[in-house]
């Protein structure tokens, strides 16, 4: 369960996001609002990238307070990903399965299926804004996360990589009871059944179940 | 004003300024603050006849103004490649002429702390008739600011550093990449020309101060004030990393790792990037240092680098507070080195550089991010 206790984003003077008590199920959840609404604020905010005011827990721990542990569960894929030109999958596979004491050998399958094992031995520059995306979809699965922050997880992919996201995700909820907060504008239709719809409309959150 | 000027002085030569304030502040500190007031034209003049009388001293501020030069070149190029500058290429309409004088404009503006220099040392030369020396520091001189400026001139028609003379192919490591050496790779990558020429500075002023001072006795201090150099001659770099961290390594945010893991991470990429000196500054031993007080030249580079990246990490810092934190604490550190405090100085520096780091790293965002969301 994630808790929200106060949190507050502001950028200079102006509030971004403020929810004031919130708690958000185990589950899969679609993240929703307009262009600029701070959807990508709030998975930033969940992943620690972003400071804000307050505090979000998971399970009882706090971001504030036990941030590594806090972490250690809660993984992110970002919308458009950047990573240094000179890296390869294989530097970057290997330091998030470091960070988060996972074995390369679980994320290899999902790079052969996504078509981006070829490329794993090359620098991140050289490949294709659909071939970043995909490996930053790989990362975002790395080790026994509790929670998985999926921005607009399906922008610039193939439709066959479309399909086995979809597929990798629901497996994961299914077998491994991981929850998700993905952001999407596009739809999903059944293949994936989420629990609630989260929209950030007017500075703030509004769960609805489904 | 012509508007070309204008944007000529606004967007590349007041930014070279700011940039390298710190650099240029403590080389005017150096050579112009140390020395009391009545005996600071007395020693411009010894200095001046002294690299007019040896060729071996004149040879080392000959490539003192090359790397100077490098330096602007590399700058004003990337500036000029820099995505938010292609509006610069709209001066091609001009005529070809026109451009290479426009270009020439720029860079005599930015190389202008030398030339000063350079002409103060002519009149010299002419005064004393050395002729041979007048010929070679005006041919050095012109051929920099001629090559320089082609270069600019050639990249701003093209967009492009393809067949430029100051193109590097350094040979890509192939070991394991762990997460403290990527702004390292950065550097070897994307900054080459920056890398180089710092090194190649840093080793010249070590060179110079290993060869050619002559101590009376024992002490450290005037190592430790080279050290103090070398540290101000890699604050474009510093800053560069802070950038790459910046764009390029917000996602290990997200990664578990401790704060005190980070902030020895931190410190091993400045040990690994001042290696270099701190392996040859063994030519200085043991009549610049004794292995007891090694300690101080490595703690000096690295709280000092440690101190300006942590300072880097405070949201709301613009260039021009940080350049005034830097010479502040150059100089404050300049005067303390002088009553010979150990090491403890240093450590305490770092203990500062720490306290930033904690209570900033988290909290630190780009201030552009600000504007994202802004109505």
């Amino acid at each position: 369960m994630l808790q929200f206790e106060k949190t507050e984003k502001y950028y200079g003077n102006h509030l971004a996001l403020s929810v004031p008590a919130l708690e958000l199920p185990e589950g899969l959840h679609w993240l929703q609002g307009e262009n600029g609404s701070g959807k990508t604020t709030l998975l930033k905010m969940i992943a620690g990238l972003h400071p804000f005011k307050g505090d979000i827990l998971r399970d009882g721990i706090s971001i504030k307070k036990q941030r590594n542990k806090f972490l250690s569960a809660v993984n992110y894929g970002e919308a458009e990903p950047l990573y240094p030109s000179f890296l390869t999958a294989k530097d970057l596979l290997e330091l998030y399965c470091y960070t988060k004491n996972a074995a390369i050998t679980d994320s290899m399958d999902l790079l052969s299926e996504l078509h981006i094992k070829d490329a794993y031995y090359k620098p991140v520059g050289t490949y294709s804004s659909g071939m970043v995306k995909k490996l930053s979809l790989v990362l975002a699965f790395v080790g026994n996360p509790k929670l998985i922050l999926l921005d607009e997880p399906l922008i610039t992919i193939d439709v066959a990589s479309v399909d086995l996201i979809c597929k990798f995700i629901k497996q994961k909820r299914d077998r491994e009871g991981v929850s998700f907060i993905i952001s999407s504008h596009q739809s999903f239709e059944t293949a994936i059944h989420f629990t609630s719809t989260v929209l950030v409309k007017h500075q703030t959150l509004q769960i609805k179940e489904l | 004003m012509k508007p070309i000027i204008k944007v000529m002085q606004t967007v590349l030569v007041n930014h070279f300024y700011k940039l390298n304030a710190g650099f240029l502040a403590f080389f005017f500190f150096l050579f112009f603050g140390v020395v009391r007031g009545e005996q600071l034209i007395y020693f411009h003049v010894s200095l001046i006849k002294a690299f007019l009388a040896s060729p071996v001293f004149l040879a080392m501020v000959i490539i003192a103004w090359g790397l100077y030069t490098l330096k602007c070149a590399d700058y004003i190029i990337k500036r000029i490649l820099e995505p938010r500058q292609l509006f610069l290429t709209c001066i091609n309409r001009l005529a070809p002429k026109k451009v290479w004088g426009w270009m020439l404009y720029t860079h005599l503006l930015i190389y202008m702390p030398v030339l000063l220099y350079v002409l103060i040392a002519l009149s010299f030369a002419v005064h004393a008739h050395q002729w041979i020396q007048v010929i070679i520091i005006t041919i050095s001189n012109l051929a920099f600011i001629v090559s320089a400026t082609q270069a600019y001139f050639r990249v701003l028609q093209q967009q492009s550093t393809e067949s430029f003379i100051f193109k590097l192919n350094l040979p890509e490591p192939k070991f394991a990449k762990p997460l403290f050496a990527f702004p390292l790779y950065f550097l070897w990558h994307e900054r080459k020309q920056m890398l180089l020429i710092t090194k190649v500075f840093s080793f010249l002023v070590l060179y110079g101060f290993i060869s050619f001072y002559e101590p009376d006795g024992y002490d450290i201090r005037p190592l430790l004030l080279i050290f103090l150099l070398i540290s101000a001659a890699h604050m474009s770099m510093i800053y560069q990393i802070r950038f790459f961290e910046n764009e390029f390594l917000l996602f290990t945010k997200n990664l578990p790792i401790t704060l005190t893991k980070r902030f020895v991470q931190m410190l091993g990429l400045y040990l690994v990037l001042f290696s270099p000196e701190l392996i040859y500054v063994y030519r200085a031993y043991p009549l610049f240092f004794s292995i007891n007080d090694y300690p101080q030249l490595v703690l000096i580079l690295l709280s000092l680098a440690a101190f300006f990246h942590s300072v880097l990490l405070t949201s709301d810092m613009k260039a021009e507070d940080f350049l005034k934190i830097v010479f502040g604490m150059l100089a404050v550190l300049f005067f303390l080195i002088f009553y010979n405090p150990g090491s403890l100085l240093f450590v305490f520096v770092l203990l500062i550089a720490f306290v930033f780091f904690y209570g900033n790293f988290y909290e630190f965002e780009k201030s552009n991010q600000a504007k994202e969301v802004k109505p």
